[in-house]
C-alpha cells in the first residue's frame, strides 16, 4: 500500500470517473481499479463512496448503465457515458484546470 | 431533464427491483476484489476479510444509492402512508369520528365557498371577460342605465370600446303551439351583443347586427341551452321553429352555449330577442326605441377595451363624452327654473357580471363564511384532542420506535401524514357533502321567486379551497400530537407499557383545547341567537293578515304607458272586470287589486298641502275597493273606497293610515279634511292601521291610499290580491282562466302566497338565522363530544386514583361533583374567556352585519345570557355520563387494574 492517501475533494470523484469511462465502458469494480491504478495508488476509492456517486451520475444522465457479459463470462453492470456526460466532462475539465492553476499561482507566488 | 424524470419515476416504482440488482452488482465487486488478492497471492480467507474490510457496510451503500436516486422522500412518505392506513384500519371507531367531524366542517366550508364562487368570483363564460367593462349612468342619487337614443349615441361615440352592446331583461309571455307557457326570462339584446361576448351558437346562429335594424322587424330568437333542454329536450330540428311571444310568432333561429346564462348572475335569460323588437314583446310599455313620452333608462350597456387600454384611461375619455340627454329636475316650488340633475359616465369590470345577488348576498355569505371558519375550528379542536389522547395511548409504541432507533421527525412525520390522510379522507366527503347542500341552499336563496340559476360545479377554485383546508386542517389537529412526541422520553415511554400510561401533558392540552371550544361555541351560539332574534322581531310586524292571501301580478296590454289618451279608462274597466270575475270563483272570500304587493317598494309620491300651509310629499298607493280586507289591514275610522269613488266624475279621496294621524295630524282625526294636492283638493275618508309596505325593517311611513283612477302615474301595472276562505284547491288555475278570459295575451306571471312574497323579503334574513343555528348546534354538538371524550379519557386513565378515593371511604356523589366540577370549571373558563370575545367581535362586525340584524344590538345582553345557559346546560349533559360511570366504578375492580 501507498504511504501516502490523500481524501479527495468533494465532488472530484465524479470527474475521475467521468474520465475513466471516457475511453471504454467499465463496470464497477474496474473503474475502482482503474483509478487505484493510475494514481498509483495514491486515489484509493472507498466502495462506499463509488456506488452512490455511479447512481447519482446515472440519475443526471451522464452516465448509463447496461447489464452484459464481461470478460469471465459473468453478467456485469457496465457505465458507459452519454453525449451529455461527455460533454460535462469536458466542461468539467476546463474548470478544473483553470482552479488548479490559478490555486498553483497563488501557492507559488508568495 | 426527461432522462432525470425517467431515471426516478423507475427509482420509485421498480424501487424493489434496483435495489436487487444493486445487491448483484456489490456481489460481483466483492468476488472481484476476492478473486484479484488471491491472485496477487493471498490466502483466501483473509482476502475475504480484506475485501470486506475494503467495501465497508453493504447496508449502508444501498441506503446511501437510495438516497443519491433522490427517492428517499417519496419513499419513506409511501411507508408512512401505509403504516398510517395500517393503523386507522385497526381503530375504526377513532378514524370514523375523525373522519365524520373533519367532513362536517369542511364540508360546511365548501358548500358556502361554493356560493360565494358563484355570487362572487366566477368570472363570466365568455371570451376574455377581464376586458369586459359595464358603462354606468352616475346620478346623485344613484345608478342608471341609457336611453335608446342614448346608447345609440355611446355606440358611436365611444371609440374607446373595440366593441359595445346593451341589453334589457324583461319576462317575457310564451306560448308554443297555442298553449300558454309559465313566463320565461328574456334578454332583449343589440346586434353585436354575442359577437362581443364571443360566443357561437351551439345549433343554429346567433343573433347579429342584420338582427338590430328596424323597430319590430325582426322576429327572431335565440334559445339559451336550458331553455331549449327544459321546454324542448335539446331538440336539434328547433331551429326554424315559431314560437309566440307576447302573441307575436318568432323564429328560433339558434340556441347559446351551455354554460352562458346571460350577464346577471343568478338570473338566467332563457330567450334572446334583438333590441328592436321591444315595442312587440312588452306590450305593456310603450315604444322606447323612439321619442318617448316617459324618460327610461332600461338599457344596460357592456363593452370591451382594447386590450392596451387601461380602465383608467378609458374612463377619463368617457367622462369627456356628451351623450346623456339632459334630465330635468322637477321644480320643487313654483316659481324656480328647472335644473339639470349632475350626471356622468362610469365604467365597471363586468368580467364577474351583473348581480343583484352579489349586493344581497354578500353580507350573508361573509357572515356564513366567518361562521364555518369557527366550525371548522372547533372540528379542529376536537381531532386534535382526540389525536393527542391516541398519542398518548401510543407513548409506548413511539418510545420503542425511538429506542429502536427511528429518528424523532420520522415520528413526527409520520403523525402528520397520519392526520393528513385523515384530513384528505374528511375533506373527499366534505366535498361531496357540499355539492349537495350547495344545491339545497340555492333553492333556499331562491324561495318565492323566479329560480336562480347558479353554477355550482365545483371549479379549480373550489377544489384548491378545499384541499387547501384539508391541509391545513390536518397539519393543524397533527402539529400539537406531533410536537409532544417529539418529547417522548424513551425511558419512562417504555414503563408506561407496564403501567397505565399517565401523560398529564396531553392531559393540559385536552383542557385548553376544551376551553377553546366552549369559547368558540359560545361565539357561535350568541351569532345565531342574534339572528333568530331579529327575524322573530321582524315578523309579527308586518300589520298584514297573511293567511290565505294569493298574490298575482297583472299587466294588461298598454299597462305601462297610461299617459296615452284612454289608457287609464281602458285599464280601470279591465281590472273591474277581472276583481268582479275572481271574486265570482267558489271560495274566494274578497279579491281586490293594488299597485303594489304588500311588502315590494313603493316610490311614487305625492305632494300635499297640509294644514298648517307647509306642502310634503306623501307616498301613496293606488289601490281597488276591499284592499284594507284582502290585506288584513285594520279600518281604524271612517270607510273603505267604494263604488262612488271609482266613477270619472267622482270626489277625490283618499285614505289614510295611522303613522299620517300621528306624525302629519299629531293625533287629530283627519277623516273629513280637504287637502289641496297636485291634481285638485282629496278629501280624507278614512284611517286604517299600520302595515308595512316598502320595507319590513324600516318603520312604517304616512301614507294615502287612492283609488286608480283619481292617481296620476305612468305606471298602470297592478297586482291582483284575492283572500280565499281556506286553502281551497284549484283556485289558483280558476283565477288563471280568469285572466286568460279577459286577454289571452296577457301575461300571466306565478301566483305566489303573500306569505311566500314576505318570505322572499326575510328570505336573507332567514337563510342566515337557519344556517347560522343549524352550524351553532353542529358547533356546540362537536364541543359536547369533545368535553365527553376528554372526561371519559381522563377517567380512565386515573381509575386507579378514583379506586383509592373511593377505597379511602369516598362517596360515589363525590366522585361525581370531583369530575362535574373539574368539567364546569372548564366551561365557566370557557365561558370567561368566550363572553368578552363574543362582545368584541360583536363590535368589529356591528357595521357589516347591521343590514342582517334589526332592531338589535350586536351586543345584546339577552342573546349573550341565552347562549351561556344553553352551552352550560349542554356541557353539564355531557359531562354528567362520564362522571356517573366513574361514580359506578368497583373500587377493588379499579385499583386492580393499576
Amino acid at each position: 500500500m501507498s504511504t501516502e492517501r490523500i481524501d479527495l475533494p468533494q465532488g472530484t470523484l465524479d470527474l475521475l470517473i467521468l474520465k475513466s469511462l471516457s475511453l471504454e465502458s467499465q463496470h464497477g469494480w474496474a473503474i475502482s481499479q482503474r483509478l487505484q491504478q493510475i494514481s498509483k495508488g495514491i486515489v484509493q476509492v472507498q466502495q462506499g463512496s463509488l456506488y452512490p456517486s455511479l447512481h447519482r451520475l446515472e440519475r443526471r444522465g451522464w452516465i448509463k448503465a447496461e447489464w452484459r457479459p464481461s470478460d469471465n463470462n459473468r453478467n456485469a453492470k457496465y457505465y458507459e457515458l452519454t453525449r451529455a456526460g461527455r460533454k460535462q466532462l469536458e466542461a468539467d475539465t476546463a474548470s478544473w484546470r483553470t482552479l488548479s492553476r490559478t490555486i498553483g499561482a497563488i501557492l507559488d507566488s508568495a | 431533464m426527461l432522462s432525470d424524470f425517467r431515471y426516478r419515476l423507475r427509482a420509485i416504482f421498480r424501487s424493489d427491483a434496483m435495489d436487487r440488482e444493486l445487491a448483484r452488482e456489490l456481489q460481483l465487486h466483492y468476488e472481484r476484489e476476492v478473486a484479484s488478492l488471491v491472485d496477487a497471492g493471498v490466502p483466501r480467507p483473509d482476502a475475504e476479510r480484506q475485501a470486506r474490510g475494503v467495501m465497508g457496510g453493504i447496508e449502508q451503500i444501498k441506503e446511501e444509492c437510495r438516497d443519491a436516486r433522490g427517492i428517499s422522500t417519496f419513499e419513506s412518505t409511501r411507508r408512512d402512508l401505509h403504516y398510517a392506513v395500517r393503523q386507522l384500519r385497526k381503530h375504526p371507531g377513532f378514524a370514523a369520528v375523525v373522519v365524520i367531524s373533519l367532513a362536517l366542517g369542511i364540508g360546511a366550508n365548501t358548500a358556502i365557498f361554493t356560493l360565494i364562487d358563484a355570487v362572487l368570483l366566477r368570472s363570466l363564460p365568455v371570451a376574455q371577460p377581464e376586458q369586459l367593462y359595464f358603462v354606468t349612468r352616475h346620478q346623485p342619487t344613484g345608478t342608471a342605465g341609457f336611453g335608446y337614443s342614448e346608447f345609440r349615441q355611446l355606440e358611436a361615440k365611444a371609440t374607446v370600446f373595440s366593441n359595445l352592446a346593451a341589453y334589457a331583461a324583461t319576462r317575457l309571455n310564451v306560448s308554443v303551439q297555442g298553449s300558454v307557457e309559465p313566463t320565461a326570462e328574456g334578454h332583449l339584446v343589440s346586434g353585436r351583443f354575442f359577437s362581443l361576448l364571443g360566443l357561437q351558437a351551439v345549433v343554429g346562429r346567433m343573433l347579429g347586427p342584420q338582427d338590430d335594424e328596424r323597430p319590430n322587424g325582426h322576429p327572431v330568437a335565440v334559445l339559451s341551452y336550458n331553455y331549449w333542454k327544459r321546454r324542448f329536450g335539446l331538440d336539434q330540428s328547433v331551429v326554424g321553429r315559431t314560437i309566440s311571444i307576447s302573441g307575436t310568432p318568432f323564429t328560433i333561429v339558434g340556441v347559446a352555449p351551455q354554460e352562458f346564462f346571460g350577464l346577471e348572475v343568478g338570473r338566467a335569460a332563457d330567450i334572446f330577442v334583438p333590441l328592436m323588437m321591444q315595442p312587440t314583446v312588452m306590450p305593456a310599455a310603450e315604444n322606447w326605441l323612439g321619442e318617448s313620452t316617459q324618460r327610461s333608462f332600461w338599457l344596460t350597456a357592456v363593452g370591451r377595451l382594447d386590450h392596451d387600454r387601461t380602465s383608467r384611461e378609458a374612463a377619463a375619455l368617457l367622462a369627456r363624452l356628451d351623450v346623456l340627454e339632459p334630465l330635468m329636475r322637477k321644480p320643487t316650488s313654483p316659481g324656480d327654473q328647472p335644473q339639470r340633475v349632475p350626471e356622468w359616465l362610469e365604467l365597471e369590470s363586468a368580467a364577474t357580471g351583473l348581480s343583484s345577488l352579489r349586493d344581497q348576498f354578500s353580507t350573508p355569505l361573509f357572515v356564513l363564511m366567518l361562521i364555518v371558519g369557527v366550525v371548522l375550528l372547533i372540528a379542529c379542536a376536537n381531532v386534535a384532542s382526540l389525536v393527542l389522547a391516541r398519542s398518548a395511548a401510543r407513548t409506548p409504541e413511539f418510545s420503542i420506535r425511538l429506542a429502536l432507533g427511528g429518528g424523532t421527525w420520522r415520528l413526527v412525520r409520520q403523525l402528520l401524514v397520519e392526520n393528513v390522510l385523515l384530513a384528505a379522507i374528511g375533506g373527499g366527503i366534505g366535498l361531496a357533502l357540499a355539492r349537495w347542500t350547495s344545491g339545497f341552499l340555492v333553492t333556499f336563496i331562491s324561495a318565492g321567486r323566479a329560480p336562480i340559476m347558479l353554477d355550482l360545479e365545483p371549479d379549480s377554485r373550489i377544489l384548491l379551497f378545499t384541499a387547501g383546508a384539508s391541509l391545513l386542517t390536518g397539519l393543524c389537529c397533527g402539529l400539537a400530537p406531533a410536537l409532544q412526541a417529539r418529547r417522548v422520553d424513551v425511558i419512562t415511554g417504555l414503563r408506561q407499557q407496564l403501567r397505565g400510561a399517565s401523560s398529564p401533558e396531553w392531559l393540559r392540552t385536552g383542557k385548553i383545547l376544551v376551553v377553546a371550544q366552549v369559547a368558540l361555541c359560545l361565539m357561535l351560539l350568541f351569532g345565531a341567537g342574534l339572528f333568530i332574534r331579529s327575524l322573530r322581531h321582524i315578523e309579527p310586524q308586518d300589520g298584514l293578515d297573511r293567511r290565505n292571501v294569493l298574490i298575482v301580478r297583472v299587466e294588461p296590454r298598454g299597462s305601462d304607458q297610461r299617459g296615452v289618451s284612454g289608457t287609464s279608462a281602458r285599464l280601470d274597466a279591465i281590472y273591474r272586470d277581472l276583481i268582479r270575475r275572481v271574486e265570482a270563483i267558489p271560495g274566494v272570500r274578497s279579491a281586490t287589486m293594488a299597485h303594489y304587493a304588500p311588502t315590494s317598494s313603493v316610490d311614487y309620491s305625492e305632494p300635499l298641502q297640509l294644514t298648517d300651509g307647509e306642502t310634503r310629499r306623501i307616498p301613496r298607493l293606488m289601490v281597488y275597493p276591499r284592499y284594507f280586507e284582502t290585506a288584513g289591514i285594520e279600518l281604524r275610522a271612517g270607510r273603505d273606497f267604494d263604488e262612488r269613488d271609482l266613477g270619472a266624475g267622482a270626489e277625490r279621496v283618499g285614505v289614510a293610515n295611522e303613522a299620517f294621524v300621528r306624525q302629519i295630524m299629531h293625533g287629530a282625526n283627519p277623516v273629513g279634511m280637504r287637502f289641496p294636492g297636485s291634481g285638485g283638493t282629496r278629501t280624507i275618508i278614512g284611517v286604517v292601521s299600520n302595515s308595512k309596505y316598502a320595507s319590513l325593517k324600516s318603520e312604517t311611513p304616512p301614507l294615502i291610499y287612492q283609488p286608480f283612477l283619481q292617481t296620476t302615474t305612468g305606471r298602470g301595472q297592478m297586482t291582483l290580491l284575492v283572500r280565499t276562505s281556506g286553502a281551497v284547491p284549484g283556485v289558483t288555475s280558476r283565477i288563471r282562466e280568469e285572466v286568460q278570459r279577459i286577454d289571452p295575451a296577457m301575461p300571466l306571471f306565478a301566483i305566489h302566497s303573500l306569505d311566500e312574497q314576505i318570505d322572499a323579503v326575510l328570505n336573507r334574513e332567514r337563510l342566515v338565522a337557519t344556517l347560522s343555528t343549524l352550524f351553532g348546534l353542529l358547533a356546540l354538538v362537536l364541543a359536547a363530544v369533545g368535553l365527553y371524550g376528554l372526561l371519559s379519557f381522563s377517567i380512565v386513565r386515573r381509575t386507579g386514583e378514583m379506586g383509592i378515593r373511593m377505597a379511602l371511604g369516598a362517596a360515589r356523589g363525590s366522585v361525581m361533583r370531583l369530575i362535574m366540577r373539574e368539567a364546569l370549571i372548564l366551561v365557566m373558563v370557557g365561558l370567561a374567556i368566550g363572553a368578552p370575545l363574543t362582545l368584541i367581535a360583536g363590535r368589529l362586525v356591528s357595521s357589516r352585519v347591521s343590514s342582517l340584524v334589526f332592531g338589535m344590538s350586536t351586543t345584546d345582553p339577552i342573546t349573550i345570557g341565552g347562549a351561556v345557559a344553553v352551552l352550560t346546560f349542554v356541557a353539564a349533559v355531557a359531562a354528567y355520563l362520564p362522571a356517573a360511570r366513574a361514580a359506578r366504578l368497583d373500587p377493588m375492580k379499579s385499583l386492580r387494574a393499576e
